[in-house]
């Protein structure tokens, strides 16, 4: 039967494990996220700015 | 949601993960051991310097799933569903931390991992389930207002246990301890290991407040990738 000193150490490597393990997670997910936002931006800017320019060019035309 | 705002969300968790670094050393190096005939397994007891903070951060969660839960189920509030969300994650968060550092302490204390007619455990185990269950809900159904409903609905009367949770070691103590704080003069806890376990309870309120911060701010990111990729589909 291992000591209460082994128990304590299991406890903790498990505490540190599940809060550290799901921070890193979190703050991972938080850079991949601002990433893909602001490419998403910038190709719904180009869109929109596609998207104005070709409704301008048929008003012209109209 | 703004930069300074995140920015802030990750200052305060890493301020948080220090502190409560700081209280585990601390609680090694600086609060004295506990009277070996009192106890199976005295070196132990030094994992409720960890596991009394994770359990009163989860009962913040739990708290926050409540509130988020109430003003998106009867107010309809978009920051009422951002809360439940939070809550649910933070409630899985800490209490994993509770429900597993427990029953490491009830093997070395009591020779038992867990005892079914303690209400205290089990009340507290169907919390984290609880959770467990809002976490994968919200990963597996889609996000639309009847899924939000019954979620939210499951926070309501869920939130009924931490009030049952936390008087049941007071009305029907079995083999958990009783109260460490406002316990009376029976809780007897030396000055040096309740400075300690003070300094975690603070530790941990930050860096729930810095985790609750982070979940939030990645909860509003997804929203807003989801509203852009709407709308490049749409043109």
């Amino acid at each position: 039967m291992a000591d209460g000193t082994t128990f304590l150490a299991i406890a903790f490597i498990a505490m540190i494990g599940i809060i550290g393990g799901w921070t890193w997670k979190m703050l991972q997910r938080l850079n991949e996220l601002s990433e893909r936002l602001a490419a998403a931006e910038a190709t719904f800017g180009h869109a929109g700015a596609t998207g104005s320019a070709e409704s301008s060019d048929s008003s012209e035309e109209e | 949601m703004g930069r300074v705002f995140t920015n802030l969300a990750v200052a305060l968790t890493i301020i948080g993960l220090l502190f409560a670094s700081i209280t585990l050393w601390l609680g090694f190096t600086w609060a004295p051991a506990v009277n070996p005939d009192d106890w199976a397994a005295p070196e132990a007891y030094r994992i409720l310097f960890w596991h009394v903070p994770a359990a009163w951060a989860s009962f913040l969660a739990f708290t926050l799933l409540f509130i988020g839960s109430a003003a998106w189920f009867l107010k309809r509030k978009e920051w009422g569903w951002k809360l439940h969300v939070v809550g649910a994650h933070l409630g899985l968060v800490y209490g994993m931390c509770v429900i597993i550092s427990g029953p490491i302490w009830g093997t070395a204390e009591w020779g038992t991992p867990w005892d079914l007619t303690d209400v205290r455990l089990n009340t507290y185990a169907i919390l984290a389930a609880l959770s467990l269950f809002l976490v994968v809900g919200h990963q597996t159904q889609g996000d639309n207002e009847e899924s939000r409903d019954t979620f939210a609905t499951v926070g309501l009367f869920g939130f009924l246990l931490v009030p049952l949770t936390i008087v049941a070691i007071r009305i029907w103590q079995n083999r958990h301890p009783g109260p460490v704080i406002g316990g009376g003069s029976e809780a007897g806890l030396a000055p040096e290991i309740l400075a300690v376990l003070l300094f975690g309870l603070f530790s941990f309120q930050v860096l729930v407040i810095g985790h609750a911060m982070l979940v939030w701010a990645v909860n509003d990111l997804e929203l807003r990738l989801a509203k852009v990729q709407m709308e490049i589909d749409r043109r």
